[in-house]
C-alpha cells in the first residue's frame, strides 16, 4: 500500500507545479489576442493543409484563412462581396464570366498574386479530377487570362449558376508553389504558401495554430493574432470545454446549449436555418407516389411538436415552400407570404383519403389500392437521437390516422446506402442547400440527380421526376433576367406547396456558439453578414476578419 | 523443439487467416466510402463532389476481387497500408503510428501497473486469509470492476475533472503546452493528463489480477514444499515470495502476456471519454467513416500484436514450467 500513496503523492506533486505554471501562462497572454476554436468535433489532426481537400482530411481554415476565393458568397443569403476579385461580369448570354482581380496582393511568401494564378488553378482542376471537387469542369470550356488582372472563363451552358463554385468555393493557389507538385490530390501542403490573412504557426495532431500573415492585402483588418483549434474527439467533450468557458468560437450541437448561453452573460449561441430536414418517400411506389396519399400525411404531422421535443426547441418549423426563413425571405413568392403549415388535424386527413377514395377495413385501418392495409417504415440512423425521437412521434401520429407505421431505426451506411438505390419506403433526411433556393431545388427535384431503383441516384433518392420542375430549374439556372428567375421559383414553390413532392419537417440549423468574452464583432440574428459556423470554408475568414479582441 | 516448429506453423496459418478476414469484412459492410462521407457532411458536401472523392479514393475503379486481394497481398509484404480516406492522402501507416505511442504509453503503463499492483494484493491478501484486509479488499476491488467502464470513466470525468477541475478534462496534453521539444513542463503535462484515464482503467482491472492471484496462492500455500519451507524455519517473506508466490504466479504470467497484445488494441471507450488520442478511438472512428484502409491496418497490428503476444506466453510458458519442455 505504501507504494501507491508514494505514487499518489508524486502525482499531486506533479498536479500542483502544472496548475501553478497554468496560473502564470493566463496572465502572461492578455497582450496578444488567441482566438480558441472548435469547427467540429473529429479526433485528432493531421498535418494537411491542402485547401482542395474537405475537412477533416485537410484542417479546417486551409481554405479561408490561408487560401481565398475570388468572391465571398454568404451561403445562407447569397449576398457577394468582392475578395480576390474586385467585379465579375456575366455576357449577355451568360455563358462567358469576367474576372477583375485585386491589385496588390501578394502570396504569404512575399511572391504578387496574379490572373496567372487563377488560371493555373483552374486547369489545376481540369488536369486533376481528383480535386475537383464541386465538378466546375463539367460546365466550363476555358480559362483565360488576357491580362494580369483580367480572367475570363468560357461555358457550355448559362454559367450563372456555376459563380458559387467557382467564385466561392474554389480557393486560388500559387502557381510557383503548386506547379511542382507531381498530383496535387495527394499532398499534404504542410506550409501552405496563400493570399489569406493567416499562416499556419505551429502544428501538433493535438492542437496547430494560425498566427497573422502581415503581408495580407487587407492587413489593418486583422485583428486577431493568433487563431487556435485544438483537438477535440466527441460533442461530449467539446460540451465539456466549452463550459469551462475555455473556446470563444465553436460549432458544436448540444442540447443543454440555452443551459450555457444563461450561465455566463458573454456566452451566446446564434443557430440560423442552413437545411431541411424532410419527410421523404420513396415515389415510385404505391401509395406513396399519390399526392392524396402525401397530403394527408403532412397535415397529420405535428411539426411543432417535432421541434419542442425530438430537436429539444432549437430548430425552427419549416416553410412549406422549402424555401429557409427569414434568411431567404427575398426568394419568396408574394403568394405564399404567409403560408404556413396548419395545426395538424386528423380529420382533415381522413378527409383528404376519403375523398381520394382511400377505404378502412374493420380495424380502421387503411387500405391500399389493392385492399391491403398501408404499412412502412420511416428509416432513421441509430444514435442520431433528435431525428429518432422526431421519427418516433410521426410513427405514432401515422398510426393513430390508420396507417401501420413505425421506425427503421439502422446504422448509417445501410441507411445512406438504402436511399442511394431507392430500397426504402419513407426516410426522414436532410436537403443539399447553396446560396439560392436553386441548389436545393436541384438537388431535390431534377430529375438529372436521379436514378433507377437499384442504381445510385446522386442525390434525389426519392426519384421525383416532373418535366415541368426540371423545365422551370433550367429557367432559373439560364436566366439572368430576376423576373423570370423569379417566375421560376415561384413555379418550383407552387410544385413543393401543390405537388408536396417531399414533406418539409423543420430547419435544421447551423451550429454556432460563441463567446463575447475575449471577442466581439460576431455575426448575430440582427446583422447575418456571414454564415457564422466555424466550420464553413471560407466564410470563417470574413468573420475572423470582423472579430475584435475586447481588451 | 518439435513443439516450436509446430506453433510457428500455427503462427503463419492464424496470420493468413487474419489477413484474409481483414480484407473481406469491410467489402461485406454495406455502404461506399465516399457516399458516406459525402452523408455524414448532411448537405455541407455538395453531391458534385462524388466523382471527385471516388477518384481520390480509388474506388468503384472495377477492378476484380480476386485481383484486388492479390495487390493488397503484394502490398503488405511490401510495408504499405494505403492511403486513409478520412485522413487523405496520409497514408495508414503515418496515421496509425502517430496515435500508437499515445496508446501503448497509456493503457501499456497502465496494465502493467495494474498487474504488479493486483498481483502483490493478492499476494498479501491470500497469505493473510482471513484477516481484515482479506475480506475488505477482495469484495471492494471486485465491486469497483463490475461497474461498467463507461459509467467510472464519466463519473471521474465529471468529478474530478469537471466539478472540481483537478484533472484535464480533454486530450492527452493542454492546448497551450508547447510539444516542440521535450521539456519537463510538457512531461508533466503529459502525466497529469493521464492521470484520470489511467486511474481508472487501473481500478477496473485490478481485481482480475488479485482474483485470480490470490486463487492461485491459496492452492499453492496448501503444498506441501511450503509446509516444509516453514518447517525449516524460513522466514515468512522468503517463504510467501519464493515459494508460494513464484509458483502461484504462473497462470497470471500468462495472462499478463496475453493482455500485453490487447494494449495496442487501445480501449475505445477510455480513449472516448477521455479524448486520448489512441488507436481505440481511431478504430472507432474509422469505422463510423467507412474509412477501409484504416480499418484494415488498425485491425491488421491488432492482430499481430495478438499473435506476438500469444507466442510471448508460450515461449514463456516453455521458460517458466519445464513441465511444457517434455
Amino acid at each position: 500500500m505504501r507504494r501507491s500513496i508514494q505514487v499518489l503523492s508524486a502525482f499531486a506533486l506533479a498536479a500542483a507545479m502544472i496548475f501553478a505554471g497554468c496560473g502564470n501562462s493566463a496572465s502572461s497572454s492578455g497582450s496578444s489576442s488567441v482566438l480558441t476554436v472548435v469547427p467540429s468535433p473529429a479526433g485528432d489532426f493531421t498535418n494537411n493543409f491542402n485547401p482542395f481537400l474537405a475537412p477533416p482530411q485537410a484542417n479546417y481554415g486551409a481554405f479561408g484563412l490561408v487560401y481565398e476565393s475570388l468572391l465571398q458568397i454568404n451561403r445562407l443569403n447569397g449576398t457577394i462581396q468582392p475578395w480576390l476579385a474586385t467585379q465579375y461580369q456575366f455576357s449577355s448570354d451568360s455563358k462567358t464570366l469576367t474576372f477583375t482581380l485585386r491589385q496588390g496582393v501578394k502570396w504569404n511568401d512575399g511572391q504578387p498574386f496574379s490572373a496567372t494564378d487563377v488560371v493555373f488553378t483552374f486547369n489545376l482542376l481540369k488536369q486533376f479530377p481528383a480535386i475537383d471537387t464541386n465538378a466546375v469542369w463539367k460546365d466550363l470550356v476555358s480559362v483565360t487570362n488576357s491580362d494580369p488582372n483580367t480572367v475570363v472563363m468560357t461555358f457550355n451552358k448559362p454559367g450563372l449558376t456555376d459563380l458559387w463554385y467557382i467564385a466561392g468555393q474554389t480557393p486560388i493557389v500559387p502557381q510557383h508553389v503548386w506547379s511542382s507538385y507531381p498530383d496535387p490530390s495527394k499532398v499534404t501542403n504542410q506550409n501552405p504558401v496563400g493570399t489569406g490573412p493567416y499562416k499556419v504557426g505551429s502544428f501538433t495532431p493535438q492542437v496547430f495554430t494560425y498566427v497573422k500573415n502581415s503581408n495580407y492585402w487587407n492587413v489593418s483588418s486583422i485583428h486577431v493574432d493568433t487563431i487556435r483549434y485544438p483537438a477535440v474527439s466527441s460533442n461530449t467533450s467539446a460540451d465539456l470545454v466549452l463550459q469551462t468557458g475555455g473556446l470563444d468560437w465553436a460549432g458544436v450541437f448540444t442540447t443543454d446549449i440555452q443551459t450555457w448561453a444563461k450561465s455566463n452573460a458573454n456566452n451566446h449561441f446564434y443557430w440560423p436555418a442552413s437545411n431541411v430536414i424532410n419527410l421523404y418517400f420513396n415515389l415510385t411506389k404505391a401509395p406513396y407516389n399519390d399526392v392524396a396519399f402525401r397530403q394527408a400525411v403532412s397535415a397529420v404531422i405535428d411539426r411543432q411538436q417535432l421541434v419542442t421535443q425530438g430537436e429539444s426547441g432549437l430548430d425552427s418549423v419549416a416553410n412549406p415552400t422549402e424555401l429557409m426563413l427569414p434568411a431567404q425571405q427575398s426568394f419568396l413568392d408574394s403568394q405564399f407570404a404567409n403560408a404556413s403549415f396548419g395545426s395538424p388535424s386528423v380529420t382533415q386527413a381522413q378527409t383528404i383519403l376519403n375523398n381520394a377514395g382511400y377505404k378502412k377495413n374493420s380495424a380502421g385501418q387503411y387500405l391500399d389500392k389493392n385492399g391491403n392495409p398501408i404499412k412502412f417504415q420511416i428509416n432513421v440512423v441509430t444514435g442520431w437521437t433528435d431525428w429518432d425521437t422526431d421519427t418516433q412521434i410521426m410513427a405514432q401520429e401515422l398510426t393513430q390516422l390508420g396507417f401501420q407505421v413505425t421506425p427503421n431505426v439502422i446504422s448509417f451506411n445501410q441507411y445512406i446506402s438504402s436511399l442511394q438505390n431507392g430500397s426504402f419506403d419513407a426516410a426522414i433526411s436532410w436537403t443539399n442547400p447553396g446560396p439560392t433556393p436553386y441548389y436545393l431545388f436541384n438537388s431535390l427535384l431534377s430529375s438529372n440527380n436521379t436514378a433507377p431503383i437499384g442504381q445510385n441516384a446522386t442525390s434525389n433518392y426519392w426519384r421525383y421526376s416532373n418535366p415541368q420542375a426540371d423545365q422551370l430549374l433550367t429557367q432559373l439556372a439560364t436566366s439572368s433576367d430576376s423576373a423570370t428567375q423569379q417566375q421560376a421559383l415561384n413555379g418550383l414553390e407552387s410544385i413543393m406547396v401543390n405537388d408536396i413532392p417531399v414533406i418539409p419537417l423543420f430547419n435544421g440549423a447551423m451550429f454556432f456558439d460563441y463567446s463575447t468574452a475575449r471577442f466581439t464583432g460576431w455575426p448575430t440574428q440582427s446583422n447575418p453578414y456571414a454564415a457564422p459556423a466555424p466550420y464553413e470554408q471560407p466564410d470563417l475568414e470574413y468573420v475572423v476578419l470582423n472579430l475584435q479582441p475586447t481588451n | 523443439m518439435r513443439y516450436f516448429i509446430r506453433r510457428i506453423f500455427f503462427y503463419v496459418i492464424a496470420l493468413w487467416t487474419a489477413v484474409t478476414l481483414n480484407f473481406i469484412i469491410p467489402r461485406l459492410a454495406p455502404g461506399d466510402p465516399v457516399q458516406t462521407l459525402v452523408g455524414r457532411s448532411q448537405g455541407r458536401i455538395d453531391p458534385r463532389a462524388i466523382a471527385a472523392l471516388e477518384l481520390q479514393f480509388g474506388i468503384n475503379t472495377k477492378i476484380p476481387e480476386w485481383q484486388q486481394y492479390f495487390s493488397y497481398l503484394g502490398d503488405l509484404l511490401h510495408g504499405k497500408l494505403g492511403l486513409s480516406f478520412e485522413y487523405y492522402p496520409t497514408p495508414v501507416s503515418t496515421v496509425i503510428v502517430s496515435h500508437v505511442f499515445w496508446t501503448m504509453g497509456l493503457i501499456g503503463v497502465a496494465s502493467i501497473m495494474s498487474f504488479i499492483l493486483g498481483t502483490l494484493l493478492g499476494v498479501v491478501s491470500a497469505w493473510r486469509q482471513g484477516s481484515i484486509f482479506d475480506r475488505i479488499v477482495p469484495p471492494a476491488l471486485t465491486f469497483l470492476s463490475s461497474i461498467p467502464y463507461f459509467y467510472l470513466a464519466l463519473f471521474f470525468l465529471y468529478f474530478l475533472g469537471f466539478k472540481f477541475g483537478w484533472f484535464p478534462i480533454i486530450g492527452a496534453y493542454s492546448f497551450t503546452a508547447d510539444t516542440s521539444q521535450f521539456s519537463l513542463s510538457l512531461l508533466f503535462d503529459v502525466l497529469n493528463h493521464a492521470i484520470l484515464p489511467a486511474l481508472t482503467i487501473v481500478l477496473v482491472s485490478l481485481a482480475g489480477w488479485m482474483v485470480g492471484m490470490r486463487n492461485a496462492m491459496l492452492n499453492t500455500l496448501s503444498e506441501d514444499y511450503v509446509l516444509m519451507a516453514e518447517a525449516k524455519g524460513l522466514s515468512n517473506w522468503r517463504v510467501m515470495t519464493m515459494y508460494a508466490a513464484r509458483n502461484a504466479i504462473l497462470p497470471n504470467i500468462t495472462g499478463f502476456a496475453l493482455s500485453l497484445g490487447f494494449v495496442v488494441g487501445g480501449s475505445i471507450i477510455m480513449e472516448s471519454v477521455f479524448s486520448y488520442p489512441g488507436i481505440g478511438f481511431l478504430l472507432f472512428q474509422a469505422v463510423q467513416n467507412s474509412d477501409y484502409p484504416l480499418i484494415q491496418g488498425i485491425f491488421l497490428v491488432i492482430a499481430l500484436s495478438v499473435l506476438a503476444a500469444n507466442f510471448l506466453a508460450d515461449i514463456m510458458y516453455l521458460i517458466l514450467d519445464p513441465r511444457v519442455r517434455y
